[in-house]
C-alpha cells in the first residue's frame, strides 16, 4: 500500500540527548555567553559593523532572509486554506514551527541588535513610535505576528503532548481546544495578512536605500519581489526541512505531498524569474548585468542558481524523485536566500568605500540563534506531534500508547485528527 | 503736553497703527519670553493692554566716551517705522544725538528734562567714563563727564549701562587703557544699575528693559555683573545655529575653505560663543533672520564680556566649559569596516558543513519515487534503532 501521511506523528522512541542535538546546544549556549558580551562591550568591540555600515547580518541574515524561510507558515498556510489544497493540512505544524522559531529568534537579534539597549524600553510606549518609518512596520508586525498567530497555531501539539501525556488534565484540553478552535478563523487570517505586510516592507526598506541599492536589485517592485521570494522560500524550506527529516530519521514519505509542495514552488520561482526579467528589462536596469563587476557577477550567480533550481524542479515534479526534490528545494534556498540578502547587504553601498564584512563573535551570536532554532526543533519533533508521518507508523504508536501508557504520540484512536485546528 | 498721554493715545495721536503696536509687542515676547514680569503674561494683547495704559517712561540718554554704535543700533532698525515706534513708546527727552538743539539750548534741555522728571525718569547711558585726570578726557558743557553722570544720576530712578563700553569699559578701557575708561558701575552708587553690554547691544533688550520697569514697576532680575538674566543668562554656544556642526566636528579651519564656505562651526577661528553670555544667536538684530556677526561667518568676538573681548587673541580658542558635546555623537568621517579573519574562516566553516551535511544527506534520500510498500512495515524505525 501507498505511503500516506497523516498530521501529527512524532518521531518517537528515539534518544533525546544525541550527538547532534548536543552540538547545536553547545553552539548555542556559545552563542549566548557571546550575546551577554556584546551587550556589556556594545556593537562597536562585538560587531564589524560601522558607522557608515549600520547594517550588519543580525539584521540583514538572520531578520531579513531567515524569517523568508520561516515564511512557511504563510505561503503553505495560504495554499492550504485559501486555495483549499487539502493535502498540504499535514505539512502545516513543520512550517507553523519552523516559522516560528525563525521570527522569534529573527526578533531576538533585533533586540540585540538595538545599539543602545538602555532606551529600548520606548518600544513599549507606541505613543513615542515614530510612525513614519518602515522600520517600525517591520517591528511591530513582526513582534505581533511572531506573538500571537504564529504562537496560537503553536498550541495544538503542546495540547496534543498535555493529552497524552496526563490523562487526567484531558478536560482542560478539550476546553482550550474549544476556545482555540472558536477563535481560529481571527488568528488565520491575522497569519496570514501580517507576514505580507511586514514581508513586503522588508522590500520597501530597501527600495528607501535609493541609489544605495545596486540597480540590478533597486526597483519600484522590491516589496511585492520580497514577499514573492519569501514565499517560494518558504515552501522550499518546508520541503527541505521535511525531507531531510524523513532521511534522517528514517521516516516514510508522502510523495503526493511532496510533489504538491514541489509543483507549488516551481511555479512561483518560475514567474518570479519571469517577472523580474520583465521588470529588469523595461526599466533598462538589465544593463547594469553587464558591467563587469562584482554586482553583475553576484547578480548572474544568483539567476543561475535559480533557473538551474527552477529545472531541477520541473525535472522533480517529472520523475517524482524525493532527492531531486531536495536538490532542486536547496538550489532555490540559495538563490532565493542570496537574492534577499544582496540588496540588504552585498549590493548594498551606503557611502563610498564603506565595506562591511561580519566579526567572529557576529557570526557566532547569529549561528547560536540559528543552532538554538534547530536545537528546539530536534526536541520538539521528537517530544511533540509534529512531524507528519505515515498512517502505518501511527497505527504502530497507537499499539505501543495501548500497552505503554504516557508515551507521546497518539493516545486513543478516535482521537487521530480529532483537533480540527491542528494545524 | 504729550507726557501727560498714555502711550496707547500717544500712539494714536502719532498715527501709529494697531498692527505696528502689536507686532512691537510681539518682538518685546520674543525678545524675552521668560525673566520678565511684562512678557511673562498671557498673551500679546495682555503685553499691548499694559503697555498702552502707562505713561510714556522719559528716558534721558548721555553719550561718554562712545561710538555713538548703541544710538545706531536703536535707530537703525530694518524699517524707519520700528525706530519711530520705539521713540514713541518711549519718551526720550534728551539724547545729544538726535536732538536740534546745541550749546546753551542743550544744557538747558537737559536741566530742565532733569528737574521735570526728577525721580522718575530712567537714565540711559552710553560709552565708557574716563577717570583719569579727574575726568579731564571727557567734558559736557565745560565739566567732566563724570560729574555730570553723577550729578544726573543722583536724580534718576534708574541707570541702564548701554553697550560694552558703558557697562564695564569697552574699547577705550583696552590697554593701556590711557583715559582710566572704566564702566557706569563703578561710578555710580545707591542706584541700580542694570547693564546692556554687547556692540551693539540689541535695542529691543534696552526697550523690554524700560518697558518693564515702567509698566511692572520693577526691574529684571541680574546676573552676578548686572546683566538681565532674560538676554544674558545662556551662552551663544548653547543656541547657536551652527551647533549641529560643533557637535558633529565640522569645523571652518581657514577663512574661505570649504567649511566656512558651507557655513560650519567657527570655533577653530577663534568663536567665542562658547564663552560668552548674549542673545545674539536667538535674537538676530534689525529684525533680520540670521542677522549677526555667526550668522554672517564671521567669529564670534566676546564683545558682551570683560574677560574676554580684549583679553583673549582674536583667533585664539577658548576652553569649552558647558556642555560639551557627548562621546556618543558619531564622528564625521566613518570608519571602514575589515574582513576578519575569524569570521571569514567562520564562513568558510559554516558553508562547508551545512553544504556537506545536505549533500551527505541527498545521498541518503531514495533517489526514485519509493515503490508502495508491500510488507506492511513501511517504515525501519525499531525502538532504538536510530542514534539520531
Amino acid at each position: 500500500m501507498k505511503d500516506t501521511w497523516q498530521r501529527d506523528v512524532p518521531v518517537f522512541n528515539v534518544p533525546i540527548w544525541t550527538r547532534p542535538f548536543k552540538f547545536f546546544c553547545g553552539l548555542a549556549g556559545l552563542g549566548m555567553i557571546l550575546v551577554v558580551y556584546r551587550e556589556i562591550a556594545g556593537l562597536g568591540p562585538a560587531s564589524g559593523m560601522t558607522d557608515a555600515y549600520a547594517w550588519g547580518i543580525w539584521k540583514t541574515f538572520n531578520t531579513m532572509v531567515l524569517t523568508g524561510l520561516g515564511s512557511g507558515a504563510f505561503a503553505i498556510g495560504i495554499a492550504a486554506w485559501i486555495f483549499n489544497k487539502k493535502n498540504l493540512h499535514v505539512v502545516m505544524r513543520t512550517a507553523v514551527l519552523t516559522s516560528f522559531l525563525a521570527y522569534a529568534f529573527g526578533l531576538c537579534m533585533l533586540a540585540i541588535d538595538v545599539g543602545r539597549p538602555w532606551n529600548f524600553y520606548w518600544f513599549f510606549v507606541p505613543w513615542h513610535w515614530n510612525y513614519h518609518s518602515p522600520l517600525l512596520e517591520v517591528a511591530v508586525c513582526m513582534t505581533v505576528y511572531a506573538s500571537i498567530p504564529l504562537f496560537l497555531e503553536n498550541i495544538p501539539p503542546i495540547l496534543d503532548f498535555v493529552y497524552d501525556r496526563w490523562p487526567d488534565q484531558r478536560p482542560l484540553v478539550k476546553k482550550l481546544d474549544k476556545v482555540i478552535v472558536a477563535g481560529f478563523p481571527y488568528v488565520v487570517s491575522l497569519a496570514y495578512v501580517l507576514p505580507a505586510m511586514h514581508q513586503s516592507s522588508l522590500g520597501a526598506l530597501m527600495l528607501l536605500g535609493g541609489n544605495r541599492v545596486y540597480p540590478l536589485w533597486q526597483t519600484p517592485f522590491l516589496p511585492l519581489l520580497y514577499v514573492w521570494a519569501a514565499a517560494f522560500l518558504g515552501f522550499a524550506f518546508v520541503t527541505t526541512t521535511l525531507l531531510f527529516s524523513s532521511m534522517m530519521w528514517n521516516r516514510a514519505l508522502d510523495i503526493d505531498v511532496m510533489a504538491e509542495l514541489n509543483r507549488l514552488t516551481m511555479w512561483l520561482v518560475g514567474l518570479w524569474l519571469v517577472f523580474r526579467a520583465i521588470d529588469l528589462t523595461l526599466r533598462g536596469s538589465i544593463l547594469a548585468a553587464f558591467r563587469f563587476n562584482i554586482f553583475a557577477a553576484l547578480f548572474w550567480i544568483e539567476i543561475a542558481i535559480l533557473i538551474y533550481g527552477w529545472s531541477k524542479l520541473r525535472e522533480a515534479g517529472n520523475t517524482r524523485s524525493p532527492r531531486t526534490m531536495f536538490y532542486a528545494a536547496l538550489l532555490v534556498l540559495v538563490g532565493g536566500m542570496l537574492y534577499r540578502f544582496n540588496p540588504t547587504t552585498t549590493a548594498f553601498q551606503p557611502k563610498a568605500g564603506a565595506f562591511y564584512f561580519p566579526s567572529a563573535i557576529e557570526l557566532l551570536v547569529s549561528i547560536g540563534f540559528m543552532s538554538l532554532g534547530i536545537a528546539i526543533f530536534l526536541y520538539a519533533a521528537k517530544v511533540l506531534p509534529i512531524l507528519p508521518g505515515s498512517n502505518e507508523l501511527a497505527r504502530k504508536m497507537e499499539a505501543q500508547q495501548a500497552t505503554q501508557p504516557g508515551i507521546s504520540g497518539f493516545a486513543a484512536a478516535p482521537r487521530a485528527g480529532q483537533f480540527a485546528t491542528g494545524d | 503736553m504729550s507726557k501727560q498721554l498714555s502711550i496707547a493715545e500717544h500712539l494714536q495721536a502719532s498715527g501709529v497703527s494697531r498692527r505696528s503696536f502689536l507686532q512691537l509687542c510681539s518682538t518685546l515676547m520674543a525678545t524675552a519670553p521668560f525673566g520678565l514680569a511684562l512678557t511673562g503674561k498671557k498673551s500679546v494683547l495682555q503685553i499691548a493692554d499694559a503697555i498702552g495704559k502707562t505713561k510714556r517712561p522719559s528716558v534721558i540718554w548721555l553719550h561718554f566716551q562712545d561710538c555713538t554704535g548703541c544710538t545706531e543700533t536703536l535707530l537703525r532698525t530694518s524699517a524707519p517705522d520700528v525706530a519711530h515706534l520705539i521713540l514713541d513708546v518711549i519718551s526720550l527727552d534728551y539724547h545729544e544725538t538726535i536732538m536740534a538743539a546745541s550749546g546753551a539750548q542743550a544744557e538747558a534741555a537737559l536741566h530742565k528734562a532733569v528737574q521735570e522728571n526728577a525721580g522718575k525718569f530712567v537714565l540711559v547711558c552710553e560709552g565708557s567714563i574716563p577717570t583719569g585726570r579727574d575726568g579731564l578726557y571727557y567734558e559736557m558743557g565745560g565739566r567732566p563727564g563724570i560729574q555730570v553722570l553723577k550729578e544726573v544720576a543722583a536724580q534718576s530712578a534708574a541707570v541702564i549701562a548701554i553697550g560694552s563700553c558703558a557697562s564695564w569699559g569697552g574699547v577705550p578701557s583696552a590697554d593701556p587703557n590711557p583715559t582710566g575708561a572704566v564702566g557706569v558701575d563703578s561710578v555710580i552708587s545707591g542706584k541700580p544699575v542694570i547693564n546692556l553690554p554687547g556692540c551693539p547691544p540689541n535695542p529691543y533688550n534696552l526697550l523690554a528693559v524700560v518697558l518693564e520697569y515702567v509698566t511692572m514697576g520693577k526691574l529684571p532680575a541680574l546676573d552676578e555683573v548686572g546683566r538681565p538674566k532674560f538676554a544674558y543668562e545662556r551662552v551663544i554656544h548653547e543656541n547657536c545655529p551652527r551647533r549641529a556642526h560643533f557637535d558633529a566636528g565640522r569645523f571652518a579651519n581657514a577663512f574661505g575653505d570649504e567649511g566656512h564656505r558651507k557655513g560650519w562651526c567657527l570655533y577653530k577661528l577663534g568663536c567665542k560663543g562658547p564663552v560668552t553670555h548674549a542673545s545674539c544667536s536667538t535674537r538676530p538684530f534689525n529684525e533680520l533672520p540670521n542677522c549677526w556677526p555667526i550668522g554672517a561667518g564671521i567669529p564670534c568676538v566676546g564683545c558682551t564680556e570683560k574677560n574676554v573681548v580684549w583679553k583673549i587673541g582674536t583667533f585664539q580658542t577658548v576652553p569649552i566649559h558647558f556642555p560639551t558635546p557627548p562621546d556618543t555623537y558619531p564622528p564625521v568621517y566613518s570608519s571602514i569596516g575589515k574582513v576578519s579573519m575569524g569570521g571569514a574562516v567562520l564562513v568558510g566553516a559554516v558553508a562547508g558543513a551545512i553544504g556537506g551535511a545536505a549533500l551527505m544527506g541527498a545521498k541518503r534520500i531514495p533517489a526514485s519515487e519509493p515503490v508502495p510498500a508491500t510488507t506492511g512495515e513501511p517504515e525501519a524505525q525499531k525502538p532504538g534503532s536510530s542514534s539520531r
